[in-house]
């Protein structure tokens, strides 16, 4: 069969033409009621606008007159429809425009994400230049009180006492602008941390560890670097930045409002880069020779971790490492720094104090 | 000799005419469970893979899907919008709106809390009514980019009216709602559908409605009182009484609206729906809308004759991306 009946809607307004539309050598051949030849639509150029729905109409379009709309009632025309026009589409419902507007843009958003991703680390340090020192403070608080999942604060009043005024000389060593803050939590792993605004946080396993109040004078040394460098809400900027980016496309609206709002883990899975922890021991080193203490505990505390490295029954070690990769470099930096002489950082019956100062807690020592 | 010329061509008419009744459109849908089917799971494998990127296009399909199994009069709506529209219009959203928002937020929070904690509730409160607000004008804008992609016989739909003056109205009839404890629904209800139809066009010909909150305060005050002891339920048999009245309220040149659910019936719909969800783990929303499209087409006619000649394609320029605010909010049912 080579004729059907079929209704014309030409696109300009909703009234139908009833037509007979012939299979014709070359193109479709529509003819309206009164015998005139109203259109003549090429096989090459012919499209089904969407796949047939049994007892609807099939409904064609030519990209001749993308407006036009030709609904054919009998379903039998698919057959030599498709013999002949090869273009015809529709099997997932395409129409075959593709309009150069929106590549345009899609190349557009593609390329903005590709910078967004590249710029988004170079980023971080002018954005956090803007950032008033009060909301730094308030953040690190936050951050703080985050990180007491991990393990409860400690606190014993000359543990205390020992550790403001070692904190408190380092910082003006340091020149520090922070007030520096320092937080010892009850988890077992030999790790310290530098959040905003001058709130560093030692974990009990690490002061577990140390043998002398020198190596922990110099972890503190080393963090407050990473302070004074304001390394802490750069990187919390970047990895914000970078979640953002990468949540937008794969996430939705909820997970990137909870993303803005709980920035404080965002910070915890930050890691400095190799620079950033560079800087942090030259700092430790000049901040240590400037209060006039003993530089070589931040040596002989990395030397002594590195030498448990991968002992099984001391499973926290690792947490070090793993946020303060050790590389020979920096091993071999801090050496050469360690100078000769020095006081030491806290007195015996101070040491003493601040060793204990997680005993308070009671079950789970 | 000359040929003869073809017989006429037949077509089975569009509009119904009874004896002695009134010509009629009627809604139908016909697409099939077992093709939504497959295209559900093609959506779902292409979402996963592409770790959430592609729902938009996901969701082009079944309206695609939905809108072309759906014929008006014999003839099927259209839906000409594209995935990319709804991903580009979700970024402008998001980074344009959400986030300067959400971390305007914090900071506005943490001034608040540290300078001046008496005023934490009023700004929680000025944050709520902007939320409100913003969740109004999402609502009309995807209205308007719907409409603004929807065909029938080749001519498409259009809203007017501005998303700012329905994101207040929004905003206000909501306030009023909850200050009067519902009583005010039917009426905010009645005004909100009252500017959206007002400024519906189809082919440049504008749609009407024209009626008042007071009449439909029989119902409403009915399920008022049974809303406690029904669970909530009671609200679904005002809301068909509120479909039925909005629809012999509205008007197309000369074509009236019925729609002719009762109660009951809507409330087995909502059911039914309610039900599939929790079971699919709403995996099932898809069917879900078809379920919908299903219910409109067996419940809704037009009645009388329209004059197609006088439906002509508008020149008007249609809303570039797509309703961002409402793919960021989560609006997307249909």
């Amino acid at each position: 069969m080579s004729v059907f009946v079929g209704r014309f809607f030409d696109g300009r307004t909703a009234a139908p033409r009833e037509v007979t539309v012939r299979l014709g050598r070359r193109a479709l051949e529509l003819v309206d009621v009164q015998g005139a030849a109203l259109a003549s639509w090429g096989y090459q150029d012919l499209r089904l606008v969407a796949p047939g729905s049994p007892g609807l109409p099939l409904r064609l379009t030519s990209v001749t007159s993308p407006g036009a709309r030709l609904s054919v009632a009998d379903h039998r025309i698919l057959g030599p429809l498709r013999q002949r026009a090869p273009r015809l589409g529709a099997g997932g419902f395409v129409v075959g425009r593709v309009r150069p507007r929106q590549v345009v843009l899609a190349a557009v958003v593609v390329a903005g994400f590709a910078a967004l991703l590249v710029a988004a680390p170079r980023l971080a340090e002018p954005l956090v230049a803007l950032v008033p020192l009060e909301w730094e403070e308030s953040l690190g608080a936050e951050v703080v009180a985050e990180l007491e999942l991990f393990g409860g604060p400690c606190s014993e009043p000359a543990a205390d006492a020992a550790l403001e005024a070692l904190a408190g000389k380092l910082a003006a060593a340091a020149e520090s602008p922070y007030r520096i803050t320092v937080h010892v939590l009850d988890a077992k792993f030999v790790n310290a941390l530098a959040a905003p605004g001058g709130h560093v946080v030692l974990l009990a396993g690490l002061i577990e560890e140390a043998e002398s109040a020198d190596e922990v004078a110099g972890v503190l040394a080393h963090e407050i670097g990473h302070v004074v460098n304001r390394h802490p809400l750069e990187g919390l900027v970047r990895n914000l930045g970078i979640s953002l980016i990468v949540e937008s496309l794969i996430g939705d609206s909820a997970s990137l409002i909870e993303l803005a709002a709980d920035l404080g883990t965002v910070l915890i899975e930050a890691s400095y880069s190799r620079e950033d922890e560079a800087a942090a021991d030259r700092a430790a080193v000049e901040i240590l020779a400037r209060a006039n203490f003993r530089a070589g505990g931040l040596a002989s505390f990395f030397e002594r971790l590195a030498a448990k490295e991968g002992a099984p029954e001391r499973p926290g070690l690792a947490g070090y490492f793993s946020t303060h990769p050790p590389s020979a470099e920096r091993q071999a930096a801090i050496a050469a720094r360690a100078g000769q002489g020095g006081d030491a950082a806290l007195g015996p019956a101070e040491w003493r104090a601040l060793k204990a100062i997680c005993e308070g807690r009671g079950a789970d020592s | 000799m000359s040929e003869r010329a073809p017989p006429p061509p037949t077509y089975p008419p569009s509009l119904r005419k009874g004896r002695g009744e009134e010509p009629r459109l009627a809604f139908r849908f016909g697409g099939t469970v077992g093709k939504l089917l497959g295209l559900s799971t093609v959506n779902l494998l292409l979402t996963v893979v592409t770790i959430g990127v592609y729902r938009f296009w996901a969701r082009v399909r079944v309206r695609r899907y939905l809108w072309s199994h759906m014929a008006l009069g014999g003839e099927p709506f259209e839906y000409t919008g594209s995935g990319l529209e709804l991903f580009v219009g979700f970024l402008i959203a998001v980074f344009g709106f959400i986030v300067p928002l959400t971390l305007g937020y914090r900071f506005v929070e943490f001034v608040i809390q540290s300078r001046a904690p008496e005023l934490e509730s009023v700004a929680d409160a000025i944050f709520f009514t902007g939320f409100l607000f913003l969740y109004g004008v999402a609502l009309y804008r995807a209205r308007r980019f719907r409409f603004s992609r929807t065909l029938w016989r080749g001519i498409r739909f259009a809203q007017s009216g501005s998303s700012a003056i329905y994101g207040r109205k929004f905003l206000a009839y909501q306030l009023l709602s909850i200050v009067t404890l519902g009583w005010f629904v039917p009426e905010k209800n009645l005004r909100l559908w009252a500017f959206a139809i007002n400024h519906s066009f189809y082919g440049g010909v504008p749609f009407r409605f024209r009626g008042a909150g007071h009449e439909l305060y029989r119902p409403f005050a009915v399920s008022w009182f049974l809303f406690l002891p029904t669970l909530g339920l009671s609200y679904l048999w005002y809301k068909a009484a509120e479909f039925r009245f909005v629809a012999s309220r509205t008007r197309f040149q000369d074509l009236r609206m019925e729609f002719r659910s009762s109660g009951g019936q809507l409330f087995r719909h909502v059911a039914l729906n309610a039900v599939l969800f929790i079971v699919t783990l709403s995996f099932g929303n898809a069917f879900i809308q078809r379920r919908n499209a299903r219910f409109i087409a067996a419940n809704l006619r037009l009645i009388g004759e329209p004059d197609f000649e006088a439906i002509a394609q508008s020149a008007t320029a249609m809303p570039g991306v797509g309703e961002g605010l409402a793919e960021a909010f989560d609006l997307g049912t249909v």
